[in-house]
């Protein structure tokens, strides 16, 4: 009897255990970086409607299946293709009427049953409005991995507001980290994935060290549409390898193509300087000129004169320091962008 | 019977003899410079000898820029990073002696050679490259000067005009030619025969307060935008990357005058449109031989390097693929060979190819590497 009662319970431990590390156990590797799915992830997400396609970039080709907070699972169809750095990409199409709208995690179960997830890194929306909002914060130049320590705590407080505000997603324009230690990575992710909307991540000049950025986040270049808009994500980098040298003028001009056809097309990244490449410069403020730029870097908002490029064509919004409590909201519509008051935790509304 | 097996067993040796012999990896000799690193951070200057597959590499100071030869080939320029900021530095391939350029400011960048090799010109400014100056050293007597006046600020990438032809057509062509206000033309021809004359992209903001570029020819005195009635209405267009052909007949430059980025000609003819394509077509580079300008295009989808004829505009695709970029085109000097940077394999490598053949040989296979200069032969 004693015997038995034994047995069942080992039973109910192990469906437990399977459980437990079937739905979570497999979010990124230990030290928090990227696992097997390398895109999307939280803070280069996907947002989509039923009926349109997405691109997962991987380790490994296998099974993807998207995950709710409820633990329902939906397989999905994937057509995978062989990059040329070692890395697989698969052009999926989210089928299905009756899914509802809401974050999922992206699951995948390689072909030698290897699993891997990302939370938060698929959004569904039953379909993209004229009229839209967002937020943006910058700066948040997380410490330590304290969460009493003041910059992780205001960061805290920004998002369990912005969970509570009406925008559909949140953009962070670098200087995520302080010094891109991993265990600064590790709080900012943690806090990061307490955020009720998409998030999306440009890096810094603090968040340069080695290549820790890409292993948390894969890219730091990188492009999505939102409904008739489109977004540019890059890094501003050192003017010194902001040049042509190196691939991302290639993605830069490859995404102001494809994106041409936007209504309104925004610069997401973390400062502007005249010093930065030309190159850059001359692709995205120049033949193509994007409409509106939005970064942080300089911690204060931008004056009036500094409202516009220098190239006369792109409008520049500024958001003054996360790390001090700032954040600021837009509404986007067909007569452009609108922003909102800067707004700070320490405000009452 | 035996006499036909031995017959036909020589021939199958022959044969495999002879295909080994076709497929070898025939690779040119010659030196190639080039930037090496784990990451973007921490390229350093390496040189690759093509024949023993050998490599040197600059270890002084870091952050390099890229490297630039010497007309004779026995030097090589770059920018790296110093206490101060970013110093010129100069590396003696022979004797591996490397030192830095004495500077009045603290960021200097962009080098490039004189014809003669006595001279290097460059980018200078106090703080983080804003209103470059263009600062001319004499190697022989350790002496800056910054040239074209007062009235030019903000200079990106000078670069030497090996000879005055051009210039002079320029003059001769037309009788009224405008230059800026109290610009002296036969000033300038007397600064150019003496210590020769450059050509760069200053950045400048119109009266609507827009910032736009043009092409400006400067002396160590005197600037002044490209005579207007010789170039296309620049205050509209934004021009970058002016190159000078190896005689100093002719430039190639690029605009956005189309409406994308074009390559441009200007020659004792006038000036044409070479590229003319809807995609960006962008960094033109001469072929030593001064015949044929190599330039990268976005035409097939991803970023691939063509060959263009500029006297006919004739455009020819040198490497082009679906799946991969590349670019940073450098000839070799006898204008048969080009060296280039590629991601086939993921990461940014340098590879070569022939410019009539189809193999595309692999030079390096390590983090990134980034723009490489081919050596000229001493002439």
């Amino acid at each position: 009897m004693m015997f038995r009662a034994k047995k069942i319970c080992f039973f109910y431990i192990c469906v437990i255990y399977v459980l437990v590390s079937y739905f979570s156990a497999y979010a990124r590797l230990e030290d928090r970086t990227l696992g097997i799915i390398k895109i999307p992830n939280e803070g280069c997400p996907v947002i989509l409607a039923p009926g349109q396609t997405f691109k997962v970039t991987s380790e490994q080709k296998g099974e993807l299946f998207l995950i709710d907070n409820e633990n329902q699972i939906l397989s999905l169809t994937a057509q995978w293709e062989s990059l040329t750095s070692n890395l697989w990409e698969a052009l999926v199409t989210l089928i299905g009427k009756g899914i509802k709208e809401g974050p999922y995690s992206l699951q995948i179960i390689t072909e030698t049953k290897t699993k891997d997830i990302n939370p938060r890194s698929v959004w569904v929306q039953n379909s993209f409005k004229e009229f839209y909002t967002f937020a943006h914060i910058s700066d948040i130049h997380i410490r330590s991995n304290d969460p009493d320590d003041e910059q992780t705590s205001t960061f805290q407080e920004i998002i369990e507001k912005l969970n509570r505000c009406d925008a559909h997603f949140i953009l962070i324009t670098g200087d995520l980290t302080h010094d891109a230690t991993m265990e600064q990575w590790g709080m900012f992710l943690k806090i990061l994935n307490q955020c009720k909307k998409p998030t999306f991540v440009c890096a810094g000049n603090h968040d340069r060290n080695k290549d820790n950025y890409e292993n948390m986040f894969h890219t730091s270049t990188y492009a999505f549409r939102y409904g008739k808009d489109g977004y540019i994500v890059y890094d501003t980098k050192e003017y010194r390898v902001a040049d042509s040298r190196g691939e991302q003028d290639t993605l830069l001009y490859r995404y102001s193509r494809e994106l041409k056809s936007s209504r309104w097309m925004f610069g997401i990244t973390h400062r502007y300087e005249f010093t930065m490449g030309i190159r850059a410069q001359i692709i995205l403020f120049v033949d193509d000129p994007i409409d509106f730029i939005l970064y942080g870097h300089t911690h204060r908002e931008n004056t009036k004169e500094e409202s516009i490029l220098p190239w006369g064509k792109t409008h520049v919004y500024v958001v003054p320091a996360g790390k001090d409590g700032y954040y600021r909201i837009y509404d986007v519509g067909e007569g452009g962008i609108l922003p909102r008051p800067i707004q700070n935790i320490k405000d009452h509304n | 019977m035996e006499k036909v097996n031995l017959f036909i067993l020589v021939y199958f040796i022959l044969l495999c003899l002879i295909n080994s012999i076709a497929n070898a990896e025939e690779v040119p000799d010659g030196q190639i410079a080039y930037l090496s690193g784990e990451d973007v951070d921490t390229l350093h200057v390496h040189i690759l000898d093509l024949q023993s597959k050998t490599e040197k590499t600059i270890s002084k100071a870091s952050h390099h820029g890229a490297p630039v030869w010497s007309p004779d080939g026995k030097s090589i320029a770059f920018s790296a990073k110093t206490d101060k900021g970013l110093s010129i530095f100069i590396h003696n391939y022979e004797t591996d002696e490397c030192h830095a350029l004495n500077h009045q400011y603290s960021w200097n960048d962009n080098p490039s050679w004189s014809a003669n090799g006595k001279c290097i010109a460059y980018t200078s400014c106090e703080k983080g490259l804003v209103d470059q100056k263009v600062a001319v050293y004499e190697l022989e007597n350790n002496k800056e000067e910054f040239w074209g006046g007062e009235k030019v600020s903000s200079i990106l990438t000078p670069v030497w005009f090996p000879k005055l032809d051009i210039l002079n057509a320029m003059n001769a062509t037309v009788s009224q030619v405008t230059y800026t206000e109290g610009f002296d033309i036969h000033k300038f021809f007397d600064e150019g025969y003496s210590t020769g004359v450059l050509i760069g992209v200053a950045v400048f903001p119109l009266e609507s307060k827009r910032l736009t570029t043009e092409l400006v020819i400067f002396s160590k005195s005197q600037a002044t935008p490209l005579p207007k009635e010789l170039m296309l209405e620049s205050t509209r267009f934004e021009e970058l990357n002016p190159q000078v052909s190896p005689k100093g007949s002719s430039l190639v430059f690029e605009t956005n005058e189309s409406g994308d980025r074009e390559i441009y000609y200007l020659g004792r003819k006038g000036i044409s449109n070479i590229s003319n394509h809807h995609s960006a077509d962008w960094n033109p580079v001469w072929s030593p031989s001064g015949e044929w300008v190599a330039f990268e295009s976005f035409r097939h989808g991803r970023r691939g390097i063509y060959r263009v004829f500029p006297e006919t505009a004739r455009v020819f695709p040198f490497v082009v693929s679906a799946d991969f970029d590349c670019w940073n085109p450098t000839w070799s000097p006898n204008s048969e060979w080009i060296c280039f940077v590629s991601n086939q394999t993921g990461t940014p490598q340098l590879y070569l190819k022939n410019i009539t053949g189809e193999k595309i040989i692999p030079l390096t296979n390590s983090a990134v590497n980034l723009a490489p200069n081919w050596r000229p032969k001493a002439k």
